[in-house]
């Protein structure tokens, strides 16, 4: 599956590019293992904001983590799986090569601040660490550098707070301070993962569009995960949907939400709630998801899905268009190959 | 009651260490036990001439300088030790048990003297409380012994028991029951003893290995076993003046208290990690 | 964080009062006049003996006793040594206060170092045969008696080898001329065999202690969130997870001091260390009760105290409960 496939003689060399990445777990009792990312496949543009969107389980955290070889063992990235950053081959970086990418290349914001933040240390310090980590400064000016971070993310009184410790500082604040670690290094891709669920709902705007307004200015990527299609809606460039560690559809924003082609697209966005128009119910969809251990055969959403077919439960459903750069994986949908 | 402390003792057979242990400890026992009816006398003194004689195949650990089999003193000892080690060790945990019941279900002022005679107590080193009663007498008797010993060591019990009962006392089951109007003591026995029962478990094991240290070194010191009962740490003693003449006779009963301690640890260990095992 | 000071060092007083009252019980708890026995074997002049029963207070009923004994207690005074008289128990105690530390201070030190760096290592390396070894080896070296470890120590390279002196905390033949680095060599000489005995056998909670605490620490999502910020790994391990992990060793340098004390009755008296430990173990020998008595108040002392600063350090270090 491709993107770029006809223009790429034309547009830039993508920044990230990920192919069949797959994560394994050994399973518990047995032999083998069960991979809760199975066959994952994208780019990501300098500059773009992406949307990774699915509901819990789906594999999309580990997604992040094993960009950056974080994954947690006894799990870990699957031969085969390619992880391309501005060409070189993630996978194949060891040492101060690997260290050098973490925080310097690509940032990572965790989804809880407050588990994500060192207890012991103040917000300040471990800001500074973050930014001397990857480039050289003296300790006078690293605390400059550092309150100006902390000013860029939106923290008043940065002076005063870059003494605070984690549990003395509301969420939202330390949420702006884990942005501002990610950012130390000047990465060119951030990845956001779940930024707000564990903020207030006001705060949760607030953390978004600073997301934004970084963006912009650092000319950086994002990759943005989440498994609310609210948070989506009018802050990414294209969407890609996940489920069971499979993506199954993905496309321009805007074109996914006028006409989401994956059933399972369909129901999540049949679930969120409308302020406008006539009162409906809300759909939610049938069924759990599934076991990373025990996927369903063929389409692993089809013993959920309302449209399925025969073919759905035999055979693993190919990647068809609906228009251009929009694909989904299913049996049902009409389109043609891309 | 037995279903889940059987369950607990399975997974720690499981445990590779605490199966050498117990196996060892086992082992040790059964020559304890049956030693003395193979082994020669361990008080027989062979020919004073010749003192202390190395390793040989008739006497396999040698003799001391009394020329006395060290074998047979080992065996002999290790029955010395490890009877005083489970009487001592049964008289702490009933005390230390029913301290630690009573404080924790009574609560309040039972509950605030108790403990803090507890800790109290616990600031002293054992070793100290022990020298000054035991310092009174010129020959100790064993049975002044064992009681001394077992009196000294129920303190940290007593803690860990009441933490439990505590714990449980806010258990709904508990509550349940005293609404119900069970009587107080039948509550205890009925609900609290089979829970509490773990802790007591491991701290036994774990004290029976103290106070084989224990009495090895006051042993050593000359107010614990007195000879011409046979002992591990008086055999210490005795080895001290024939360092770099016979150093087999300081070997062999240092290795003795060694083995048995460390055996009682692993097990104690493994039941441990058995009944919590995030702490493995 | 004052109040709280105040409120645990009440605490601590009112727990050494019991210990008092204890050890006096204990001591009226032995069969028999305990002077009586404890001196029938040497020549003490009836107004010797007739002083040390004042202190004790034995001619009084017995609250009167408790009281006097706890006066003298206050001021120091626990009488004269039996065996040394008339040299005062006090003054036994303060002599040989500062080899006990020493030694203390010397085993606290490879305690603090090699213990926590192996039971980090073995944090680290959860599971794996160095993990599975090294708790083997530290149980082993718990397991033992460490009069006879010290022992082994000493034919081995003492006596066989003629590495380290068998015996003492100096050199007796050291020339008065000798100047303050050779005296302190020496005594460091002297310090190694004493202080590998008191290691070996306590090492091993040390690693216990910090390998469960790093392993709680370790999994952790700030560890997780620190190798994500291109932290070297050293920086992760004792800069984030280690920080965390600290605190047991805080309860442990609470646990020492009364080992730095009283060093250890038997390691002092089988390398003839001239501390606290080796003076309590004469005592023994020569059944001088008020030394055994001043000996354990202080070591009992030590305990609270250590349990105290212990308290105060973890609230100190710990943000969270300063400021909650």
């Amino acid at each position: 599956m491709n993107t770029t496939n006809a223009a790429a003689a034309t547009t830039p060399a993508p920044l990230l590019a990920v192919d069949q990445l797959r994560v394994g777990f050994p399973r518990p009792r047995g032999g083998g293992s069960y991979h809760p990312v199975d066959g994952i496949s994208f780019t990501i543009d300098r500059g773009e904001t992406l949307a990774l969107v699915g509901e819990s389980g789906s594999g999309k955290s580990l997604t992040s983590l094993a960009l950056l070889r974080l994954v947690p063992p006894p799990g870990q990235v699957a031969a085969g799986s390619v992880i391309k950053l501005d060409g070189v081959d993630v996978m194949s970086l060891e040492g101060e090569a690997l260290r050098a990418i973490r925080g310097g290349r690509i940032g990572l914001v965790f989804q809880d601040p407050t588990t994500s933040l060192n207890p012991v240390l103040t917000a300040g310090y471990q800001v500074k660490e973050a930014l001397t980590a990857h480039a050289k400064f003296s300790g006078g000016e690293a605390k400059e550098r550092t309150i100006a971070l902390l000013d860029e993310v939106g923290i008043p009184d940065p002076t005063g707070r870059y003494g605070a410790y984690p549990h003395e500082l509301s969420g939202g604040l330390r949420q702006r301070v884990m942005i501002a670690i990610a950012l130390a290094g000047e990465p060119d891709l951030l990845i956001a993962d779940e930024p707000t669920t564990a903020l207030d709902v006001t705060v949760q705007a607030q953390i978004l569009e600073l997301l934004d307004r970084l963006r912009a200015a650092r000319g950086m990527a994002v990759l943005l995960i989440t498994h609310d299609l609210g948070v989506v809606a009018g802050r990414a460039d294209r969407v890609m949907v996940m489920y069971a560690g499979q993506l199954v559809e993905t496309g321009p924003t805007a074109e996914l939400f006028s006409a989401p082609a994956h059933p399972y697209t369909q129901a999540l966005l049949g679930s969120i709630p409308k302020l406008t128009g006539p009162l409906e119910r809300l759909a939610p969809i049938p069924g759990a998801v599934p076991q990373p251990h025990a996927w369903p055969t063929g389409c692993r959403f089809h013993p959920r899905c309302p449209v399925r077919i025969d073919a759905c439960a035999g055979e693993v459903p190919p990647w068809r268009s609906t228009a251009p750069n929009h694909e989904a994986r299913c049996w049902v949908v009409e389109g043609r190959a891309p | 009651m037995i279903g889940p402390l059987r369950e607990t003792l399975r997974r720690a057979w499981r445990d590779r260490s605490g199966r050498f242990g117990a196996i060892a400890l086992v082992l040790l026992a059964a020559a304890a036990i049956v030693a003395p009816l193979w082994l020669p006398d361990p008080s027989q003194m062979g020919d004073l001439l010749a003192g202390a004689t190395p390793p040989s195949a008739e006497h396999l650990f040698g003799t001391d300088r009394l020329n006395r089999d060290l074998l047979s003193r080992v065996a002999h000892g290790a029955r010395v030790s490890l009877g005083i080690a489970g009487l001592a060790v049964t008289l702490s945990l009933t005390i230390g048990t029913g301290v630690g019941l009573i404080a924790g279900y009574a609560g309040g002022i039972t509950d605030a003297i108790l403990m803090r005679l507890v800790d109290a107590a616990l600031a002293i080193p054992r070793l100290f409380i022990l020298l000054l009663l035991l310092v009174v007498w010129d020959r100790v008797p064993i049975w002044a012994f064992v009681t001394v010993i077992g009196v000294t060591g129920w303190f940290g019990t007593s803690r860990l028991v009441r933490g439990e009962v505590l714990r449980l006392k806010h258990e709904a089951y508990v509550q349940a029951a005293t609404a119900l109007g069970a009587a107080g003591r039948r509550t205890i026995f009925r609900h609290l003893l089979p829970n509490v029962l773990g802790v007591i478990l491991v701290s036994a094991t774990l004290a029976i290995g103290e106070v084989i240290l224990l009495e090895a070194g006051l042993s050593y010191l000359g107010v614990g076993i007195q000879p011409p009962t046979p002992s591990w740490g008086a055999m210490v003693l005795e080895a001290r003046d024939a360092l770099s003449t016979a150093p087999w006779t300081l070997l062999f009963p240092g290795l003795a208290i060694l083995l048995t301690v460390l055996s009682v640890n692993l097990v104690g260990d493994a039941l441990r990690a058995a009944f919590d095992p995030r702490s493995a | 964080m004052i109040g709280w000071l105040v409120r645990r060092v009440g605490q601590a007083a009112a727990t050494f009062a019991v210990v008092a009252v204890l050890l006096f019980v204990l001591m009226r708890l032995a069969p028999g006049d305990p002077l009586q026995r404890l001196t029938e074997e040497r020549t003490m002049a009836p107004a010797e003996v007739e002083r040390l029963r004042a202190v004790f207070g034995l001619d009084q009923p017995i609250g009167t006793q408790l009281g006097r004994f706890a006066a003298a207690a206050v001021r120091g005074d626990f009488g004269t040594s039996i065996e040394y008289r008339p040299v005062q128990v006090a003054d036994l105690v303060a002599n040989r206060l500062g080899p006990s530390l020493l030694l203390g201070a010397a085993v606290l030190l490879v305690n603090l170092t090699l213990g926590v760096w192996l039971g980090v290592l073995q944090a680290r390396r959860r599971g794996s045969g160095i993990d599975r070894w090294l708790t083997r080896l530290s149980l082993a070296g718990y397991a033992m008696p460490s009069f006879w470890l010290a022992l082994v120590l000493v034919s081995l390279f003492a006596i066989k080898w003629r590495w380290f002196p068998a015996a003492q905390m100096t050199d007796p033949l050291l020339p008065d001329s000798a100047g303050a680095l050779h005296r302190a060599l020496d005594i460091l000489h002297h310090l190694v065999l004493p202080t590998v005995t008191l290691s070996v056998v306590t090492i091993a909670a040390t690693m216990r202690y910090q390998r469960t605490a790093m392993l709680e620490v370790l999994r952790l999502d700030f560890v997780r969130s620190a190798r994500a910020r291109g932290l070297t790994e050293r920086r992760v391990i004792w800069g984030h997870a280690w920080r965390n992990a600290l605190f047991p060793i805080l309860t442990l340098i609470g646990l020492w001091l009364p080992i730095v004390v009283s060093g250890s009755v038997f390691v002092e008296s089988v390398f003839n260390w001239p501390g606290l430990g080796s003076l309590a173990y004469g005592a023994i020998a020569t059944r001088d009760y008020p030394v055994l008595m001043a000996t354990a108040m202080l070591v009992s002392a030590a305990v609270l105290l250590g349990g105290l600063l212990t308290d105060a350090g973890q609230r100190a270090l710990d943000p969270r409960t300063r400021s909650g």
